[in-house]
């Protein structure tokens, strides 16, 4: 399905009652099948967006939707959070098997569609561990697991790797590039770090700093499957320099204001 | 063949609860009412339950006997 963002704009109230501009006047679309990295300085509204999109925040003015032809005891959207969000209680399979108990999937095509999405993210033999005795590469492919497994039109995930050592996170990126191409899902994929963006999207669109609004959308003309050796080509090079080339100012700005930069590699 | 549109609900709205700030206000002020009436009635000892108004106007005496 096509994800569709039309002039959203965000506002919040803070504690001194003062009113905070998240995001201002956001369009955006996602097409059916393709991979969108967004991409913006810390504190720029990333997260904000991709909390709208999944309909777990409202925003206050704009709208989004989701156009196509839905599949029935399909959601529209799943999120993969940055910490991971597991339910400590529950073993990898129960985390799993959540959001499909949620949809009241029976207990036969739950067990098959949890093994056959714990299988995909190279879970097998570890789904009767708890969140607590796993590496947090491994928390993050449960939670991934979880998000693929209600097989949703559109996947969302923020800064999903983040969280993760380097060498894990380029594992990581590389599993999730191979999840993607088995799934074909639409997906936007927020983070703050330029490489990762280019080495994952078809395009990055990039956001200001606070108020987020939409610099440029930067079209990644590499061949896929992609690989790491793809870092020294051209075309990567390029974007990336382009990338940083509309982030800088807003990078320095917001170093100025004492708030983190995004990274370049 | 028309394409169909869902608009993204906000799926959060349940959990949002109502703020009853005047009811937070008015209940606790009515319990202290309450406690005063019952310690100045003499349903309960004031050696067992002090009266709001004497549990601050204690220490203020105690000092004024110093």
């Amino acid at each position: 399905m096509r994800v569709v963002v039309e002039r959203v704009s965000k506002t919040y109230t803070d504690r001194g009652g003062r009113n905070v501009v998240a995001l201002s006047q956001v369009d955006l679309a996602v097409e059916p099948e393709e991979f969108v990295a967004l991409l913006g300085p810390s504190g720029c509204g990333k997260s904000t967006l991709l909390n709208i999109i999944g309909g777990l925040l409202p925003a206050s003015s704009g709208r989004v939707y989701f156009e196509g032809e839905p599949r029935e005891g399909r959601p529209m959207a799943a999120t993969v959070f940055q910490e991971f969000a597991l339910f400590p209680w529950r073993t990898a399979r129960a985390n799993v098997e959540f959001g499909l108990e949620e949809l009241g999937v029976s207990g036969f095509e739950r067990a098959e569609r949890t093994r056959h999405y714990l299988d995909m993210t190279g879970l097998a033999g570890f789904e009767s561990k708890y969140p607590h005795q796993l590496s947090g590469g491994m928390r993050q492919r449960v939670g991934i697991a979880r998000a693929l497994a209600v097989e949703p039109a559109v996947l969302l995930l923020d800064e999903p790797f983040s969280a993760l050592d380097a060498q894990t996170r380029t594992l990581m990126m590389e599993e999730l590039l191979g999840t993607w191409a088995r799934t074909r899902q639409s997906i936007l994929y927020v983070t703050h770090n330029i490489q990762e963006a280019v080495f994952m999207a078809d395009r990055v669109i990039v956001l200001s700093r606070r108020p987020g609004e939409v610099l440029d959308t930067v079209p990644i003309r590499l061949p896929r499957p992609r690989g790491e050796h793809q870092q020294g080509d051209p075309a990567f090079i390029q974007a990336s320099d382009r990338i940083w080339g509309l982030i800088k100012s807003q990078a320095q700005a917001v170093l100025l204001e004492g708030d983190a930069v995004p990274e370049r590699g | 063949m028309a394409v169909e549109r869902f608009i993204v609900d906000d799926r959060t709205a349940f959990l949002r609860r109502p703020d009853y700030r005047t009811v937070r206000v008015l209940a606790l002020a009515g319990l202290v009412i309450l406690w005063e009436l019952i310690t100045r009635t003499g349903l309960v000892s004031s050696l067992f339950l002090p009266s709001p108004i004497g549990v601050p106007s204690s220490p203020v005496s105690m000092c004024q006997r110093l």
